[in-house]
């Protein structure tokens, strides 16, 4: 853990601050690297709840990625069926297109 | 949909050339879950994370590997996530409605007080701004720093700091005596 400096809150004072206790001190965290790192240190104890329960809120279902993966294929199958069928109905108008702009050449 | 294949410059695998099922397998629960801590609903979640994935997977070939490729989706799964949110915020489902987690070995007491402190967990989350869930997100589950965590998001660094630390301190009153 870094040693505290001079002109720097105690960390007492940043763990009230962690505790809703010590608002003054805001605007100072938002701007100093040296103590937003030393709470930082100072709270990874306390992380491992957080990140428990963060995992036991956001659960991945086990068959998450199989389900995903069949549904993105048939999205992607109906978006290649889709653009095959505008290729197919716009056929006729490029090639009355290509006639048109032949004859204007032509002019 | 075609393999990875090698780099020859760096004898890394060229991710530009991942198959979307790798895609899928690899980064599907990291999408999940910025989605899922963004809007609350799995059912959106899961059609969020489709929406990524393809996206992904089509600007591929844009991607320029300065930073690590799960960052690159990440960073879609937030962009993606928030502004489906803000599309379909009324119709979002509230916190109460999701299921609930399934019982496990411990004493029914134990499960009751595991329940609650969830539940104000849950509450504490859902208070926080979208930007903030996804930081506590990013930090306490994918363990990134706060230099990726300001790429991914593309916040200042001091930004991320203050409000990670905002949120850790609310979500950690929320839980305040939880025994996990």
């Amino acid at each position: 853990m870094s040693v505290w400096r001079p002109g720097h809150p105690s960390i007492r004072k940043l763990h009230r601050w962690a505790k809703g206790q010590a608002d003054s001190l805001d605007r100072h965290l938002s701007t100093c690297g040296y103590c937003a790192d030393r709470l930082e240190a100072s709270l990874t104890e306390t992380d491992a709840p957080i990140r428990l329960a963060l995992l036991e809120l956001l659960v991945v279902p086990d068959e998450l990625p199989d389900r995903l993966y069949a549904n993105i294929d048939e999205r992607m199958a109906t978006r290649r069926e889709l653009a095959l069928i505008g290729e197919f109905f716009g056929l006729p108008l490029r090639t009355a297109r290509a006639i048109t702009s032949t004859d204007h050449g032509d002019e | 949909m075609g393999g990875a294949t090698s780099n020859p410059e760096s004898n890394e695998p060229d991710v530009r050339q991942v198959s979307m099922e790798e895609l899928v397998q690899e980064h599907a629960d990291a999408v999940y879950r910025v989605a899922l801590s963004i809007c609350k609903d799995p059912i959106l979640a899961e059609d969020i994370s489709q929406d990524v994935l393809i996206k992904a997977w089509q600007a591929l070939p844009s991607y320029r590997a300065e930073a690590p490729l799960r960052h690159w989706i990440l960073r879609i799964a937030h962009n993606v996530s928030i502004s489906t949110l803000r599309r379909r915020r009324e119709d979002a489902m509230a916190p109460a409605d999701l299921p609930e987690p399934p019982m496990t070995g411990r004493s029914v007491h134990m499960q009751v007080q595991d329940r609650l402190a969830i539940a104000r967990f849950e509450a504490a989350l859902g208070d926080l701004d979208s930007v903030s869930r996804s930081i506590v997100v990013l930090r306490e589950i994918e363990g990134m720093s706060y230099s990726e965590m300001s790429n991914v998001l593309e916040l200042p660094l001091p930004t991320i700091r203050t409000r990670l630390l905002r949120a850790r301190r609310q979500l950690a009153d929320a839980l305040d005596g939880w025994q996990p």
